[in-house]
């Protein structure tokens, strides 16, 4: 799994890094386009944890995959269409997926339904890319599968009428496309 | 055969799997925080007397005895002080005669008392040879001013030893002030009989493996075996998945939750460190147990969720500038349920009220701005339970509405169905507390010491800073 190599770091570095980002995405520079400036990483073959939110701590080497899209969230409330702009941008890589997949940037579904469906066609087709990982997934102390983090696509699918309980159970061999069968359809 | 003590530790035989374990009760009110959350707790919260002591004469202890308690022990450590340093008689011990008059708790307040003013030394002589209940709460009142010990620490085992020689209440009395000094939760009863289930387990295995031959070239002891369920059940708790238990987990039966690596990010501060984690595994508990629901964590400023509402047509944007200050605006509550309008704090168990004052805050941050909200019910999913800790547990939960408050203990948790039934709306699980393994030496030592010694060995490991 590649992600930007801006988001790995020390947090203390990668919150630098990230707020410049954040402030040339805002300005209209291309999310994807600033964010891999510096290249990509594969997570397998660099050591840490892949925190998807929480409170944050330097003095840790890990992959940030929240950010930019929290600050942009607080911060493009104002520009509803620029933030829209970002999201559809983000859905078109992997990375941008993972990102707004993390639970820390759920409140990029808050506002209505109309993003559910086309964030489930671009999550679903790399879940199993993301789940290969394993373990990985932080919130603060313990790794753990993507599945079982509170998620954006729990948000989702719950929303989407799927039952609690099978939003905590562990996922079928087939992924969370297995659940799609409760969804009831958004207008 | 097992020993199970309700709400006390529980020792059983290691060919039953043996373990070592403490149940508490999820729902029960604890006002406990370990040492390292002094950074989240009231200055004050210690409980010690380090008020200033009043000289006075001996004969104003009658005075004393109708006083309010707190002035009560101040009026006693005086009274102590000044037979401390007054001259000493050949004849007769009048610190000994004048403590033998005090009840145990009152004894090891004035003794505390005395020794936070320095009087130490002076306790030690002129206790030397006083009777076993004066020596042993004078060494409780050493025990609890030092650092994390050793099993083999000869003051523990001379503690120990003087221990035993005094009745079980006293006994009790004394380790109950132990602990309370310590910040700890663990009850002194239970402690006791922890004590007491483990010894006799020794013993019987002592006598058991005796009997029974070893397999050719295996070494095997109670430890051995106990060490190796340990790590049975860590591996299956672990391939089982995330450990969250309490309301969240609802019809699923919650897995043993066992400690999580202790690895401060840089320098960290262990407080704060155990305070961070405790805030965001919470939180994203809170989120599990409500997937579908509008949920900030204190990582989202009430700004930001105010001006979300406001794009929503939730709320009239007029009232957020006009009458919210910078700083209200910039406060992160640690859950704001948008969708349920239930708002939580997240505390410390010693900082309950704290918790609750700043939930009030919050709330009248919201209707100052115009939004509805509510503090958070304490039956909510979430709201409850276990959780892996750096090198121990959480267990969180929710003692009034809208706060959420949490202890850190070493050691591990082990779900434990009801035995009978209770009301649907009581929790249906609660948990087992048990002591980390101990190491080769801490268990020779607990059974090869007194019975008192034990009781203070095992105290002190329950009471070990974190990463000590």
């Amino acid at each position: 799994m590649l992600v930007p190599a801006v988001q790995y770091g020390d947090w203390a570095i990668v919150k630098k890094r990230t707020r410049r980002i954040a402030t040339r995405i805002k300005r209209g520079e291309s999310i994807v386009a600033v964010m891999t400036e510096d290249g990509m990483l594969d997570v397998s073959a660099h050591p840490g944890p892949i925190m998807m939110g929480g409170i944050m701590n330097a003095g840790r080497t890990s992959f940030h995959c929240f950010t930019p899209w929290h600050w942009l969230w607080q911060e493009l409330m104002k520009d509803l269409d620029a933030m829209e702009a970002i999201f559809q941008e983000s859905l078109r890589v992997s990375w941008g997926v993972l990102g707004l997949l993390a639970f820390e940037n759920k409140p990029w579904f808050y506002f209505g339904e109309e993003r559910f469906e086309p964030f489930l066609a671009a999550a679903l087709p790399l879940w199993d890319e993301f789940d290969a990982v394993g373990p990985r997934y932080f919130t603060a102390i313990q790794g753990h599968s993507l599945w079982t983090l509170p998620n954006s696509l729990h948000y989702i699918l719950g929303n989407m009428g799927v039952p609690h309980e099978l939003l905590r159970a562990p996922l079928p061999p087939e992924g969370p496309r297995a659940l799609l069968k409760y969804v009831r359809r958004v207008s | 055969m097992s020993n199970r003590i309700e709400g006390g530790y529980v020792y059983q035989a290691p060919n039953t799997g043996a373990v070592r374990h403490q149940e508490i009760g999820v729902g029960k009110r604890t006002l406990v925080e370990t040492i390292q959350l002094d950074a989240y707790a009231p200055s004050s919260s210690s409980g010690t007397a380090t008020t200033r002591v009043v000289q006075r004469k001996p004969n104003a202890g009658v005075a004393a005895a109708s006083a309010p308690p707190a002035q009560a022990d101040r009026d006693r450590a005086g009274d102590l002080i000044h037979l401390l340093t007054s001259s000493p008689s050949a004849a007769s011990n009048p610190v000994a005669t004048y403590l033998n008059t005090l009840d145990t708790p009152a004894l090891l307040a004035t003794i505390s008392d005395a020794a936070d003013c320095g009087y130490l030394p002076q306790l030690r002589t002129s206790l030397a040879s006083a009777r076993p209940l004066l020596v042993a709460a004078l060494y409780a009142v050493e025990l609890a001013r030092i650092g994390p010990v050793s099993a083999n620490d000869q003051r523990l085992h001379r503690a120990g030893a003087t221990l035993d020689q005094i009745p079980r209440e006293q006994q009790i009395q004394i380790l109950e002030y132990l602990l309370h000094r310590r910040g700890a939760s663990v009850e002194a009863t239970a402690l006791v009989e922890g004590v007491l289930a483990m010894r006799q387990g020794a013993d019987r295995d002592t006598v058991a493996a005796s009997r029974e031959p070893l397999p050719a070239g295996a070494g095997r002891g109670a430890g051995d075996e106990a060490g190796s369920t340990d790590r049975d059940e860590q591996a299956e708790s672990t391939a089982m998945g995330p450990s969250i238990a309490g309301g969240a987990a609802g019809a699923v039966s919650p897995v043993t939750i066992n400690p999580a690596p202790w690895a401060p990010p840089g320098n960290q501060p262990g407080g704060l460190y155990i305070g961070n984690t405790a805030h965001s595994e919470i939180a994203a508990v809170y989120q599990a147990a409500h997937p579908d629901d509008q949920v900030f964590t204190n990582t989202a400023p009430i700004s930001g969720i105010l001006e979300w509402l406001t794009k929503m047509g939730r709320k009239n944007s007029s009232k957020v500038n006009d009458t919210l200050a910078a700083d209200e605006l910039a406060r992160r509550p640690d859950i704001t349920n948008v969708s349920r309008r239930h708002l939580y704090e997240i505390k410390p168990a010693t900082a309950q009220a704290q918790a609750a004052a700043q939930a009030r805050m919050y709330l009248a941050i919201f209707e100052k701005a115009g939004v509805e909200m509510a503090l958070g019910p304490s039956a909510e999913p979430g709201t409850s339970g276990g959780l892996p800790a750096p090198a121990g547990v959480f267990l969180f939960q929710s003692p009034e509405p809208g706060v959420i408050t949490y202890e850190y203990r070493k050691g591990r948790l082990v779900p434990v169905p009801l035995a009978r039934p209770e009301p649907v709306t009581a929790r249906r699980w609660r948990w087992r507390w048990e002591l980390q393994p101990l190491t080769p030496q801490q268990k020779q030592a607990i059974v090869t010491t007194t019975v008192g010694g034990a009781m203070l060995i095992i105290l002190m490991i329950v009471l070990a800073p974190v990463g000590a």
